[in-house]
């Protein structure tokens, strides 16, 4: 049982929180405009990394906050969380895969229409 | 008998409090103090069980929860099975006997009562053995939160069995003194309490038996256990080590035991394991075993150490006192029944034996050295390497090294004292991720770390504490570890796995695992079978899957296959060490959450009204529904018969509390929820109501349920009972992460609310007298509206929507005034006969219609087109979420399955849920596989058709309706016609009365 650092509560325990998949993988801006195998892409498509990868979590049992956390898929342990529409502090490319669904790419680290 | 065995003088135990118990159905006294295995040892019991499959006689084998042989069950005064001898203290009313492996479940209940504490602290000691508790006490005098746990009765560990001098006091003064100064420092110091598990960010698991050392005294509801859930910054692992035995022909005899334990009987119990002791060992430490039984009065007929070159202290001190040493020799049998009688020893070179001689000897003490109990250490991800001069897994020093580094920098260590103030723990950047190594704010100090003399015990555990305190951020004063002897300067133990006397095909009798009785012979069959990695051994022999995990015979077995494959040990390895460490009871790890407490159960408004009415409940996830009401005996078809027909043509009445409630508010609230509903939301008027369909992403139904406009900037979105939590977690996600710039605010309204359907042909008139001041003709109040009044003072709201196709009153209030309308729904009703019915009645109404429950006939393979709703989906609305999907091809194919309904020929029979549906005309002579068409989702008993009916998901269902299909029922064939899966009022007219 490990503690998560919900960017707004502070340290709580795992089971207070629940999973939500991959993070940053915007909903693309034109879906209509998308072919079936680029909305395949981002629908379905996940990059399943070993080592460090970045989720969204949500505080459920707790704030009910989303956030992002970055995490070894080796390990289970949380490198970094930090809120929708920051930036982790840890970079790697890997973290924001731009597949060929990705007609609009993030410019930054947060999810695409935060700011 | 007498206690024969018992010396005159010292050992831990109170000679004046004798305690008798039984044993085998014979009455035997102990002392306080003792354990089973000591009291019945001092008695000159050894023979305590036969084995699990060769049936052989066994023995106490070791003093602690290491013996892979005492297992036994108690009968008295708290029935449990599968207890060890060596770990069961001796207690008042305590009655026991040996078991072959298997114990029983006690039969009748235990009254007992099991909890959970919570524990945060600086530092975790685990073990209260000298190197444990002079870290506890170091880091109390640094002004550390400090948590000190042991598993055994009283604090001491490796002192207990071995007095010395020790901080300038004997050993037994020195524990005392320091258990003083730890509880005046408000150390938690618990006995008595196992750690069984060490997980992630320091949280431990132990489990603290609190009274069956009271036996019989202890009230039966005592609380007999407790589970402590320990959250520290750093742990210190200080749990000892194991000796090791050496593997030999008929090495399991009663009467064979390890030397050190041999050693801890006579120190700590005073007790004497036998009358003629021969000692085997491979290392220095059996040495003092030997000698101190010698001085004890035990008369030792001789030491065998498989050793050429053999330390002159120990030579000299066999020498003083008259034992012969054979060195350079092994034991190559055993015989005696049900006790030792003599051994067999022969010279022996690593390749070649010499003859053949024997001694008598009622008891054998072996020893192959130690193993650091690395149990707690490696299941938190610490990593092990074999150490060739110990012949043993030890921690893996460079990692260590790293993972102190690696919690100083503050990337993989949560402070949480700092969570307990409630601030931010960490920075939130940081330079660089360094790569987790494994083990987190995690020390290993004394012979748990391999060192096996005390004073460098001693000082391991100083070096860990002073780390610790580093990392707490605590000032501490130049301290010292308590001054003790010089450690003696040990000459190297051999390496000696198992005495390979023959083809290790053949060595039957050389256990490896006593409690699963496999041998050296087994592991030679796994290789020879060709399996090479140690955790394919263990699963082919089953060694180290009892009840002891291998305490004993895991570096053993480990040891044994790499000597027969001839692969290094440093590259197999050993096999990864799991919790427990040693065996919990279910009922401690459940705790309070048993019975009625096991899950929360979520009751509405009215739930005492159910129960004064005899309603039959059904778990709706935590839910309690009513299922039906039986009146005068009525079975469930009967009660469910009245029900319909009462909703069908008068009026009845149910609770639909249970119903999720989202309340949605904001300026953008509007164009929320059509970014959410595949229909749209915006242009519902206030005072209206809409139907609307949730789908995910990709295109399949989620929830569904029915929308309220209350205000311009507000809805109430009803879900399914299940979805509530789920579908709000959905919307803030959306909400969060994609939509922040959307003005909306969620807050779940399902507890605040009732809601109860008025429901039938009569519902109008029940509606209208208990509410005067509304107009409750369709033409005032039509389908899909909803309209505010008043019960007397009551806010009321009432909503004109139907899950049953029946003119239908949705009334709500606030939930406190829940009973109250509930009443006077029903005594107005009465005279039209309302008739409360339950989810079961409700599910024939709705699914008459043809109405799906998402989750049950969905399975989130299902669009709404598939449900035959494509009037829901939005053509209007540029995107929603769901709506790209619409267009894959996957979804836009023929062969779907979509939603029908189902007539069986037999209108008596009733096709079971799940049944599968096939075109084939019989079974017999088939093609496997029959190609499966689809399965069934709903089926009832329906008064309304005059049959049974069912709703199924089926292959092109749309295009098939009229055709006939099987479902596939207990192997035979049941067919039906396939219906439009409206089955009921297809044209709708009931619905407005
Ligand atoms: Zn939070």
């Amino acid at each position: 049982m490990q503690l998560i650092d919900c960017p707004w509560c502070g340290c709580r325990e795992e089971i207070e929180f629940s999973y939500g998949g991959q993070a940053h993988i915007p909903y693309p801006d034109n879906p209509a405009e998308l072919n079936d195998t680029q909305w395949a892409h981002y629908v379905f498509f996940r990059s399943n990394p070993k080592g460090v990868c970045a989720e969204r979590w949500v505080h459920s049992a707790g704030c009910r906050r989303w956030f992002n956390a970055l995490r070894d898929t080796c390990t289970y342990h949380f490198i970094e969380t930090y809120r929708i529409g920051e930036s982790p502090s840890f970079t790697s490319a890997s973290l924001f895969p731009v597949t060929e669904s990705q007609v609009s790419v993030p410019t930054e680290a947060g999810d695409r229409k935060t700011q | 008998m007498t206690q024969q065995y018992r010396t005159p003088t010292g050992g831990h135990i109170t000679r004046d409090t004798a305690l008798s118990f039984e044993f085998e159905g014979t009455l035997i006294e102990g002392y306080a103090g003792d354990t089973l295995a000591s009291a019945l040892l001092s008695n000159g019991v050894h023979h305590v069980t036969t084995s699990i499959k060769f049936g052989r006689p066994r023995g106490i084998a070791a003093a602690g929860s290491e013996d892979p042989n005492g297992l036994i069950q108690i009968t008295t005064p708290i029935p449990e099975p599968m207890q060890l001898a060596t770990t069961v203290e001796l207690a008042p009313g305590l009655s026991a006997h040996g078991i072959p492996g298997q114990g029983t479940l006690p039969t009748e209940p235990d009254p007992a009562r099991y909890d959970t504490a919570h524990l945060h602290v600086d530092l975790l000691v685990i073990g209260a053995g000298p190197a444990g508790l002079n870290a506890a006490l170091e880091a109390a005098r640094a002004g550390a939160r400090v948590a000190l746990v042991d598993e055994q009765p009283l604090p001491g560990g490796y002192l207990l069995s071995t007095p010395c001098m020790i901080g300038g006091a004997n050993s037994t003064e020195w524990i005392a003194q320091t258990a003083a100064e730890l509880a005046a420092r408000a150390v938690i110091h618990l006995q008595r309490t196992t750690v069984f598990g060490l997980y992630d960010d320091g949280l431990a698991l132990a489990v603290e038996r609190r009274t069956d050392h009271r036996g019989s005294d202890a009230a039966p509801d005592s609380l007999r256990q407790r589970i402590w859930r320990i959250r520290a910054i750093r742990t210190i692992v200080a749990t000892g080590a194991h000796e090791r035995p050496i593997v030999f022909a008929d090495n399991d005899r009663p009467g064979i035991l390890l030397a050190g334990s041999a050693r801890t009987f006579l120190n700590r119990f005073g007790v004497r394991v036998g009358d003629s002791v021969t000692v085997f060992t491979t290392n220095d430490s059996a040495y003092s075993s030997a000698f101190d039984l010698h001085d004890a009065g035990v008369h030792v007929g001789a030491i065998i150490d498989s050793r050429l070159v053999i330390g002159t202290e120990w030579i000299e001190g066999a020498k003083i006192r008259g034992i012969p040493l054979h060195s350079g020799s092994v034991v190559t049998g055993t015989s005696g029944d049900n006790r030792l009688t003599s051994i067999t020893l022969r010279r022996f070179n690593g390749t070649s034996f010499g003859t053949a001689e024997s001694y008598e000897a009622d008891t054998l003490l072996v020893s192959g050295g130690w193993n650091p109990a690395v149990h707690l250490y490696s299941q938190a991800g610490g990593m092990l390497r074999y150490d060739e001069r110990l012949g043993a897994f030890v921690p893996h020093r460079e990692v260590d090294a790293a993972d102190v580094a690696a919690s100083r920098s503050g990337t993989t260590f949560v402070p949480h004292r700092e969570v307990d103030a409630l601030r931010r723990p960490l920075p939130r950047s940081h330079e660089k991720f360094v790569p987790h190594t494994g083990v987190d704010g995690l020390a290993i100090a004394g012979s748990a770390a391999g060192k096996f003399g005390l004073r460098e015990a001693l000082d391991s555990s100083h070096k860990a504490v002073r780390e610790a305190l580093v990392d707490l951020r605590l000032a501490h004063s130049p301290s010292r570890p308590p001054e003790v002897e010089e450690d003696r300067d040990h000459t190297p133990g051999a390496v000696l796995w198992f005495v390979p006397s023959d083809d290790p095909h053949k060595l039957t009798t050389h256990f490896v695992d006593m409690q699963r009785d496999a041998t050296v012979a087994d592991i030679a069959h796994a290789i020879s079978a060709g399996l090479r990695s140690v955790e394919h051994v263990k699963r082919y022999t089953t060694i180290g899957t009892a009840h002891d995990q291998g305490k004993t015979s895991g570096t053993v077995a480990s040891g044994i296959v790499a000597e027969i494959s001839g692969e290094k040990m440093s590259s197999l390895g050993t096999t990864r060490f799991r919790p427990p460490y040693t065996p919990v009871a279910f009922a401690a790890l459940a705790g309070r959450a048993r019975g009625h407490l096991f899950d929360p159960v979520r009751v509405t408004a009215i739930h005492d009204w159910h129960i004064a009415h005899g309603a039959e409940f059904e778990d709706v996830g935590q839910w309690k529904r009513p299922r039906y009401y039986p009146r005068n005996g009525e079975d469930m078809h009967a009660a469910v018969k009245r029900e319909t027909i009462a909703a069908r043509n008068a009026v009845g009445i149910l609770d639909g509390s249970t119903l999720g409630k989202i309340d949605v508010q904001g300026p953008d609230a509007a164009e929320f929820l059509d970014r959410i509903y595949t229909n749209i939301m915006s242009t519902l008027k206030i005072g209206s109501i809409r139907y609307g369909v949730m789908c995910g992403v990709d295109g399949m139904v989620i929830d569904d349920g029915t929308v309220l406009r209350t205000e311009e900037d507000r809805f109430l979105v009803y879900t399914t009972t299940g979805g509530a939590a789920r579908v709000l977690d959905w919307l803030e996600e959306w909400l969060q992460t994609e939509w922040p710039e959307l003005r909306v605010y969620l807050s779940s309204a399902t507890e605040h609310l009732v809601t109860f359907p008025v429901v039938g042909p009569r519902s109008r008139a029940v509606i209208g007298e208990l509410f005067p001041d509304l107009d409750a003709s369709n033409e005032a109040f039509p389908f899909m509206t909803w309209r505010d009044t008043k019960l007397a003072n009551i806010p009321v709201r009432i909503a004109r929507v139907s899950f049953s196709g029946e003119l239908a009153y949705e009334v709500s209030v606030l939930s406190w005034y829940g009973l109250e309308l509930w009443t006077r729904l029903i005594e107005t009703g009465a005279k039209h006969g309302i008739t409360p019915y339950g989810t079961e009645a409700m599910h024939v109404l709705r699914a008459e219609k043809g109405y799906p429950i998402v989750g049950q006939d969905t399975d989130g393979t299902v669009t709404p087109q598939d449900l035959g709703m494509s009037w829901v989906v939005s053509k209007k609305k540029l995107d929603f979420i769901g709506k790209r999907s619409f267009d894959r091809a996957a979804n836009r194919d023929d062969t779907r399955r979509q939603l029908v309904g189902l007539l069986p020929d037999d209108p008596t029979k009733l096709i079971p849920e799940g049944s599968q549906l096939v075109t084939i005309e019989s079974l017999d002579h088939a093609t496997v596989p029959i190609t499966m068409d689809g399965f069934v989702t709903s089926s009832y008993d329906s008064h309304a058709l005059g049959s049974t009916f069912a709703l199924a998901l089926l292959v092109g269902g749309s295009t098939r309706l009229g055709e006939k299909i099987n479902a596939v029922v207990n192997g035979e064939l049941l067919p039906a016609t396939i219906t439009n899966h409206v089955l009921f009022d297809q044209e709708g007219v009931r619905r407005d009365g």
